[in-house]
C-alpha cells in the first residue's frame, strides 16, 4: 500500500506544480515596489467596487432564488430531479462566453425578448445589471447543488413531525429546514460569491468591459495586460490571495456541515 | 367516541384493513408482529399517509375520505406525535425544541417561554432545556419529544414505541413519567410498544394487528 503511494507519489507531485507553478511565478513576477500604484489606479480601485456591488447582488439573487429551488429540487420525483439537475448544471460546463451570447440572445436589444424589455423601459446589455445576471447564471449551479445535495440528506422525519407539530410546508421550512441547513447554504453562498468575483467570459460578453460602468476585476485585469503589464500582475496576485482566503473560510465551513 | 378508522391503506403490496372506534380517556396498546402495520396506523392518524378507502373521523371531524375527497393536512388535524426516531432538531436545545411545537401551534411568544419550561419539567426534563438534542442520551432525547407531542395541546397522542432503546433504570423512570402524563391526557392515546409490561402498566385495552 505504501509502497504504491510512494511510486504514484511523484506523479502527484507533477500534479501539483500544474497548479503550483503559475501561481509562484505570478508570486516571483510581481513588482512588490509598486504595489502601492495597485492601490492608487483608478482602473483598479473602480474595478474592485464594481466587483464587490455586482458579486455581492448576485450572490443575494443566488440565495433566494437557488434555495427554493433546490428545495424544489430535493422533493420532487427522482426522474424529474435527474432533468432539473442537468439543466441547473449546464453553467458548470458551459463556456462562460457562450452563457454571455445566450443572455444577449435572451434579453439583448434584438433578443427574444428584447423588444418587450425595452416596451417596458428596460435595456440589458452593457449596464451593470448585465453583469449582475451574467454571474447569477454562472454562480447558481454551485449554490443550488450545495444546498440541495444537503436538502436530500436530511432527517425527512423532522419535517414530518413539523407538520404534525402544526405547521404548513412554507413554516416547516423557515423555522425548521433552513435553520438545520445554516452551514450548507453559507458554503454554498461562499462558492456562489466567489464564482461570481470571478466571472469573466459572459459579462464581457454581454455586459461588455466599460471602465467605472461594467469593468470588473477580472476585466480590468485583461485590460491591465495590454498597457501596464506589471500591474496586471500586482492585481492577479492580489485575486490569488483572495481566493486562497475564501478557501480557508469554507474549509471550516465544511468540516462544521459534516460534523452536524 | 372520538376517533373512528374504518377504510383500508394500501401502500405498494401492503395492505392494511382498519375497523376501529376509540374513545377518548383510552389508552390502547397496538401490538402485532414487524410490518403488520403499527406505525402505518399511526402515520394515517397523523395524515403522513393517507386512506386508500373509508373514512378517518377525530372529534367529529372528517380527516380523511377519499370517496368523498376529504383530506385534512397534518398541521390541521389536532394531534401529538412521538416518533419511533424521534426526529428532534439536532442543532436545536431542548427547550428550543419544545417551542418549535408551541410556535406552530400560534402562542404568543410570552407565554411559549413559560410553557416550554413546565412542558419538559413535566416529564422530567426541565434540568435539560438548554442542552442540545444532538448531545442526549436515548432516555432524555425521549422525554424531550414526549414534552414536544404534549405541547400543541393535541386531542389525540401517538406514541410509537416511547419507550425503545434506553436502559432498565431510566426506562422504569420514563414509564413513571409517562404513566402520569396518560392518566391526565383527556383524549384517545394510540401507543405502539413491543414490552408486555410497558403495555400492562400503561395501556387500557389492546389492539392487535396481524
Amino acid at each position: 500500500m505504501r509502497r504504491t503511494a510512494g511510486s504514484l507519489s511523484v506523479i502527484a507531485y507533477v500534479a501539483m506544480s500544474m497548479v503550483l507553478i503559475p501561481i509562484m511565478g505570478l508570486f516571483i513576477r510581481v513588482p512588490w515596489t509598486r504595489i502601492g500604484d495597485l492601490f492608487a489606479s483608478d482602473t483598479a480601485r473602480t474595478a474592485f467596487w464594481i466587483s464587490l456591488q455586482t458579486s455581492l447582488i448576485a450572490t443575494a439573487v443566488c440565495l433566494l432564488l437557488g434555495i427554493p429551488l433546490a428545495w424544489f429540487m430535493a422533493n420532487v420525483s427522482s426522474r424529474l430531479h435527474s432533468v432539473l439537475r442537468a439543466i441547473v448544471t449546464i453553467p458548470v460546463v458551459l463556456p462562460p462566453v457562450v452563457g454571455g451570447i445566450a443572455l444577449l440572445a435572451a434579453v439583448g436589444r434584438r433578443g427574444v425578448f428584447g423588444d418587450l424589455l425595452s416596451s417596458i423601459g428596460i435595456t440589458l446589455p452593457y449596464t451593470r445589471s448585465a453583469v449582475v445576471l451574467s454571474q447569477v447564471l454562472v454562480a447558481m449551479p454551485f449554490l443550488v447543488l450545495a444546498v440541495e445535495n444537503h436538502f436530500r440528506q436530511l432527517d425527512r422525519g423532522v419535517v414530518d413531525a413539523s407538520r404534525v407539530m402544526g405547521m404548513s410546508p412554507l413554516r416547516s421550512f423557515f423555522l425548521v429546514v433552513l435553520p438545520m441547513s445554516w452551514p450548507a447554504v453559507v458554503a454554498g453562498a461562499v462558492l456562489a460569491w466567489a464564482r461570481s468575483v470571478g466571472e469573466f467570459g459572459a459579462s464581457i460578453t454581454f455586459a461588455g468591459s466599460l471602465r467605472g460602468r461594467t469593468q470588473t476585476l477580472p476585466m480590468a485585469v485583461y485590460e491591465l495586460l495590454e498597457n501596464d503589464w506589471e500591474l496586471a500582475m500586482g492585481l492577479s496576485a492580489l485575486m490569488v490571495v483572495f481566493a486562497a482566503a475564501v478557501i480557508l473560510s469554507l474549509r471550516s465551513r465544511l468540516l462544521n456541515t459534516s460534523a452536524a | 367516541m372520538s376517533l373512528s378508522i374504518h377504510g383500508r391503506v394500501q401502500r405498494g403490496n401492503f395492505t392494511l384493513d382498519l375497523n376501529e372506534e376509540f374513545h377518548n380517556g383510552e389508552v390502547v396498546a397496538v401490538v402485532g408482529p414487524n410490518g403488520a402495520g403499527k406505525s402505518t396506523l399511526l402515520h394515517l392518524v397523523a395524515g403522513l399517509v393517507r386512506l386508500h378507502e373509508g373514512s378517518l373521523v377525530v372529534n367529529g371531524m372528517t380527516c380523511d375520505a377519499p370517496e368523498q375527497d376529504v383530506y385534512v393536512q397534518p398541521e390541521n388535524r389536532s394531534i401529538g406525535m412521538m416518533f419511533q426516531g424521534l426526529h428532534l432538531v439536532p442543532q436545536f436545545s431542548s427547550a428550543k425544541n419544545v417551542e418549535l411545537a408551541l410556535q406552530a401551534r400560534k402562542v404568543s411568544r410570552a407565554q411559549r417561554a413559560a410553557l416550554r419550561g413546565s412542558l419538559l419539567a413535566q416529564v422530567g426534563a426541565g434540568h435539560l432545556a438548554d442542552r442540545k438534542t444532538a448531545g442526549l442520551s436515548g432516555g432524555e432525547a425521549q422525554r424531550v419529544a414526549l414534552a414536544r407531542a404534549l405541547a400543541g395541546q393535541p386531542q389525540v397522542l401517538l406514541l410509537d414505541e416511547p419507550l425503545s432503546a434506553i436502559d432498565a433504570d431510566s426506562r422504569e423512570q420514563l414509564r413513571l413519567a409517562l404513566g402520569n402524563v396518560l392518566t391526565d391526557f383527556p383524549g384517545v392515546v394510540l401507543l405502539v410498544s413491543h414490552d408486555p409490561t410497558d403495555i400492562e402498566s400503561l395501556a387500557t385495552r389492546r389492539l392487535n394487528l396481524y
